[in-house]
């Protein structure tokens, strides 16, 4: 078990004089427990091998490194690009009641990150869901530019 | 339009080599003007909107302020879960053009309060 303390930062500059906006900072300390995964993922040109790559793992058990846990996980993903035109869409695996795609559980686009763009967040949890399916977290890229994605994950 | 001079930072605080430290310091969005912010208290078991979504994607950050029961609240977008949240917690995220974001409050009889700020990207990306 460890402690994370996460800080954010957005302060607007050039903004609208009647809407400036700034947040400085948010910060929250969360506790998370082992194993936590760093990394940076090759991800390829879209229809190659290697176009999309798993961080949370629906299919596997909540005892698994990469498998998704009844309790959450705190997920950070970042396009590794620095310029160019490569799209990270970052997926969740949710069940059917909760999407419209189909009958059955699927992999389903929440957001896209473009060069340099990054995220933070919790992804739903198993308990969320229920107990007819795993929950999940995976970046495809789809676009023809070959790209990283540099994640961490941790467990809640 | 305007600039966002975003910073996150994770550092875990523990001992041995796998110490995790992230560091995004002062990266530069470029946004449209201008901001929508808000806050909200929703109430047990309800799902509320928060932000109806704007024209093009935008930066999205919420923080969930109260939960007296800390049993937590789910991040919809467009209708499906995309993030869960505790008392305490923040989470920050690209919301695709015109998708609504919601929150379901899943504890049984306590509200939770969020805070929440958009800024509208200057290009809107596929989905």
């Amino acid at each position: 078990m460890a402690s994370i303390k996460t800080t954010l930062s957005i302060i607007g500059t050039s903004a609208s004089s009647t809407n400036p906006i700034s947040i400085t900072p948010t910060a929250a300390t969360i506790t998370v427990t082992d194993p936590d995964q760093t990394g940076t993922l090759d991800v390829s040109a879209t229809g190659v091998s290697g176009d999309e790559q798993i961080i949370i793992d629906p299919t596997a058990s909540s005892s698994t490194a990469m498998g998704a846990t009844t309790a959450g996980s705190w997920v950070y993903l970042r396009n590794g690009a620095t310029s160019g035109s490569s799209l990270l869409k970052v997926q969740a695996y949710l069940k059917a009641a909760e999407q419209a795609g189909g009958a059955a559980a699927m992999w389903v686009t929440i957001c896209s990150l473009k060069p340099g763009e990054f995220m933070w967040y919790s992804p739903v949890n198993v308990t969320d869901g229920g107990t007819d399916i795993k929950r999940g977290c995976k970046v495809v890229n789809s676009t023809a530019t070959a790209t990283t994605c540099e994640f961490a994950r941790f467990n809640r | 339009m305007a600039n966002l001079n975003i910073s996150f930072s994770a550092q875990e605080t523990t001992l041995g080599p796998d110490s995790v430290q992230i560091s995004e310091l002062n990266k530069n969005f470029t946004v449209e003007t201008p901001t929508v912010t808000g806050g909200a208290t929703v109430a047990h078991t309800v799902t509320k909107t928060i932000f109806t979504g704007a024209a093009k994607d935008s930066y999205f950050w919420l923080k969930m302020t109260g939960d007296a029961a800390d049993t937590g609240c789910v991040v919809d977008v467009a209708g499906q879960p995309a993030a869960t949240l505790r008392s305490g917690d923040f989470c920050f995220f690209r919301v695709p053009a015109a998708l609504a974001v919601t929150v379901e409050n899943k504890d049984g009889s306590s509200s939770s309060t969020v805070e929440w700020a958009a800024w509208e990207c200057e290009t809107q990306v596929a989905r």
